[in-house]
């Protein structure tokens, strides 16, 4: 089976280091900004772009990310069977299943998580993500402006007050730009094991009807709203 | 005062909470409050479509949120003065689970806006709560927002424990992900995608 991997790109290093001990090898691996999350019709215009793209050699691409806030509503190929794993979000693919990762934000509502893969994205709030903010505002808005669209920006974090680092592969950079984040926002640092299996399997085509959607070609993607995610 | 009702919506879209109170407490002496809001929802219309092509961000939404509520601060006392005092009820949060609240704050103050008395339950808001709010307030619409795929389920939750209820109160759904097709699988009476039209909405459904 020939296949390609089109995923957010909080994951492609995870990808292309277990790609590395895969026999059969994705052709390709494409990804996309994680930013488009916070758009998810832009999000999905991005990923429709992308899939159109891949080699008509593949049978198969794997999509790497969820349901994403509806971003993944309304995909389809007439010339690839598409496989997503039934997840609402990174969360479900970092958990290894939608179901842990919910319980994991039962049990821990104020936790921000981070893996090695989010971190290189820029998703981690830092003193220097701070700056580049500040500096946006003041040269868009003006100082009196820049002044309140900054508390804004940071009472986006005030819901957090901890952050766990997932060791989704081993980084060291990662876990101490993790660390240096803690101490930075005050938050408390803590570890936690990541379960890649449901990317691991995705990879190694071990791929059920329980833990992944099969979209036939020729087919639209919709979502069923339950605990299942996908349906068409 | 073209430009006074102009510089009004620049405030409130740029967030500046002091210059927009400023300005409306200036046009109320002479103006119709109707036409002072209207230019608040002009400001709060330009910044959803701003945001919606991913032109400005969450923060810029918040800023330009409060900077209307500071004036709907300065209208409401003389909205209710001139009689239109609010003849419906309406009670709102966000869903058990979610702690999303930009979006539904805002439709919340659409709906001052357009007259209504709001009941705001505020965010993780669990079926029974929404119900003893709806009877304590006699509600006669209850508005659900969720923000998570994960948390839409509990909207269909709700609707089915107010038709166990014989409440007789309408419930509409919202938010990102929601759409017009999950409320009518739901059950739910209605459905609209931003606030300005949530407002035309509850108007329909009392009307
Ligand atoms: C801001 C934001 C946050 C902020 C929320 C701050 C706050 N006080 O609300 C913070 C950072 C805290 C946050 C946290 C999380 N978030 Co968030 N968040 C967003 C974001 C970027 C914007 C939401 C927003 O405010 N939009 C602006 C407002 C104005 O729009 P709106 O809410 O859609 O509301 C409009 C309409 O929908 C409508 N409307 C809204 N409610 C109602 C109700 C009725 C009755 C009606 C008629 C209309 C209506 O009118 C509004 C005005 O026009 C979205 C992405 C997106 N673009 O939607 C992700 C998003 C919703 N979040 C997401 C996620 C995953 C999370 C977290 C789980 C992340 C984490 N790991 O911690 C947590 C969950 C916390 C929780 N339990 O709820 C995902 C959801 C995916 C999913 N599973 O469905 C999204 C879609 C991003 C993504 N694609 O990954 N988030």
């Amino acid at each position: 089976m020939k296949f390609s991997v089109l995923c957010c790109d909080i994951f492609k290093d995870d990808i292309v280091l277990m790609s590395e001990k895969l026999e059969n090898k994705p052709l390709q691996i494409e990804s996309f900004k994680a930013e488009s999350h916070l758009n998810p019709d832009k999000m999905r215009d991005v990923v429709c772009g992308k899939l159109s793209g891949f080699s008509k050699e593949n049978d198969r691409i794997l999509l790497i990310f969820g349901l994403c806030g509806n971003a993944a509503l309304g995909l389809r190929s007439d010339d690839f069977e598409l496989v997503i794993p039934r997840v609402h979000d990174c969360r479900g693919i970092f958990f290894g299943s939608s179901a842990a990762a919910m319980d994991f934000t039962r049990n821990n509502p104020r936790a921000f998580f981070a893996s090695p893969g989010y971190i290189s994205a820029g998703l981690l709030p830092s003193e220097e993500l701070f700056k580049k903010t500040k500096s946006r505002y003041l040269s868009e808005y003006g100082k009196d402006s820049a002044d309140i669209l900054m508390e804004a920006f940071l009472g986006q974090f005030a819901a957090y007050d901890e952050v766990f680092y997932m060791q989704f592969h081993e980084s060291e950079n990662s876990k101490r730009a993790c660390m240096e984040c803690a101490k930075f926002m005050n938050w408390k640092f803590r570890e936690i094991c990541a379960n890649n299996s449901l990317l691991s399997d995705a990879l190694q085509m071990r791929i059920d009807s329980d833990r992944f959607f099969i979209l036939p070609k020729g087919k639209t993607l919709k979502a069923s709203y339950d605990e299942k995610i996908f349906n068409i | 005062m073209e430009n006074e009702f102009d510089s009004l919506t620049e405030a409130v879209r740029k967030g500046q909470r002091d210059k927009a109170k400023e300005i409306a407490s200036r046009l109320l002496e002479s103006e119709n409050p109707a036409d002072i809001l209207n230019a608040i929802l002009t400001a709060m219309a330009q910044i959803g479509v701003r945001f919606k092509a991913g032109e400005v961000f969450v923060p810029e939404v918040l800023v330009a949120a409060r900077a209307m509520n500071s004036v709907l601060e300065v209208l409401e006392p003389v909205l209710v003065k001139s009689g239109l005092q609010p003849k419906h009820c309406v009670v709102i949060g966000t869903v058990f689970g979610d702690l999303h609240d930009i979006g539904k704050n805002l439709v919340a103050m659409m709906l001052r806006g357009a007259n209504f008395k709001v009941v705001d339950l505020g965010v993780n808001v669990s079926a029974d709560k929404f119900l003893s709010a709806a009877r304590e307030h006699n509600a006669d619409i209850v508005a659900l927002s969720a923000l998570l795929t994960t948390t839409m389920p509990s909207m269909k939750n709700i609707v089915d424990v107010f038709k166990k209820s014989g409440i007789q109160a309408k419930i509409i759904v919202g938010g990102a992900p929601v759409t017009q097709d999950f409320a009518d699988k739901i059950g739910a009476n209605g459905y609209s995608k931003d606030a300005a039209s949530a407002a035309d909405l509850c108007k329909r459904l009392v009307a």
